[in-house]
């Protein structure tokens, strides 16, 4: 089982969320011969986040148990917090489990140790998504990850924050994200360089630019994954955002 | 098209003039030449327009609409 955590530092709305389900859906289709769950995503979000949202397809789940209730000790079974999401498609279907927190609860490396290990032990994924809640120099998961995907927005602090909680926080870093970015707005009378250009100097590789994209928008307006309803001859967003997953698979090798 | 009416106008109202001398025809023709030579000068003044292309801008789905279509396969 190979562990991806997409995070921002501690920013929020840079997009990392649409990029862990995509990841997500897109793995789980590729890999669904390869295993029962291929993929398995958690959205750490404290309160239902985006990602439950878009695979349950609501906006909000009033008694539905989540690995909160778990960590507060409420029930023994982990499992019991986890949920299927399948999608048919003409003669063929794939799926991805996923699990959700509907409150803050205090965690640590070791208490979410421990439950990466049952994941791995039980449901034997391909691929752990960890759709990182915004993180500081003490996340909990610290030495947990395998790789980590930063994913920035054309703002200063996004960049300045997320290269360095990707120093801490363990794992191979993967090449830099810089989502929403729309390429007419020149900064470099500013900053004295454009925005990939800064994205590289923090991070000391060349990032992958998604461009700013409305129907992401509307997408998300809808409670819809990007790469089950839009096609990338209508979205560049969603055409880059496939390139980057390309480029993840390589690193992946699975 | 508009300077070419006014043209035909001016012509037709120098004939009158030359071939015309009774008062009435006269009057007539200097009312033909004056109407032609207005439509010509205001004509002349419209600023020339750029013919531009027609943008092709497809329309971008509504957030019921994306909801509708089916799914597709999430390929790369």
């Amino acid at each position: 089982m190979k562990t991806i955590a997409f995070i921002s530092g501690l920013k929020g709305g840079t997009g990392k969320t649409t990029l862990a389900v995509n990841t997500a859906v897109v793995l789980a289709y590729s890999l669904r011969k390869r295993a029962r769950f291929p993929v398995v995503l958690i959205d750490m979000t404290p309160g239902i986040g985006t990602a439950a949202m878009l695979f349950m397809g609501v906006y909000n789940a009033p008694g539905v148990t989540s690995l909160s209730e778990y960590f507060d000790g409420k029930f023994a079974d982990p499992l019991q917090s986890f949920y299927l999401r399948r999608w048919q498609l003409q003669q063929d279907e794939f799926n991805v489990v996923f699990s959700f927190f509907n409150k803050p609860v205090p965690l640590s490396a070791r208490l979410l140790g421990a439950l990466l290990r049952q994941i791995e032990a039980r449901l034997n994924p391909l691929a752990l998504i960890l759709d990182s809640p915004p993180t500081g120099y003490d996340s909990a998961l610290s030495g947990l990850l395998d790789f980590v995907v930063p994913v920035v927005t054309p703002d200063m602090s996004s960049i300045t924050t997320a290269a360095g909680v990707v120093k801490v926080l363990g794992g191979k870093a993967l090449r830099p994200v810089l989502n929403m970015y729309v390429e007419g707005h020149d900064v470099a009378p500013i900053y004295g360089q454009n925005w990939p250009a800064i994205v590289r100097e923090h991070f000391g590789e060349e990032p992958h630019v998604i461009p700013a994209d409305p129907l992401f928008e509307i997408a998300r307006q809808a409670l819809e994954i990007e790469s089950l309803k839009l096609r990338p001859e209508e979205s560049p967003g969603l055409a880059s955002m496939l390139a980057y997953m390309r480029y993840l698979m390589a690193q992946l090798s699975i | 098209m508009r300077q070419y009416i006014g043209l035909l106008l001016t012509a037709v109202a120098v004939l009158m003039l030359v071939a015309l001398r009774d008062l009435p025809f006269v009057a007539l023709g200097v009312s033909i030449y004056v109407a032609g030579a207005v439509m010509i000068l205001t004509a002349q003044r419209r600023p020339a327009q750029r013919v531009e292309e027609p943008r092709r801008e497809s329309r971008r789905p509504t957030p019921d609409e994306l909801k509708k279509r089916p799914i597709q396969p999430p390929e790369i």
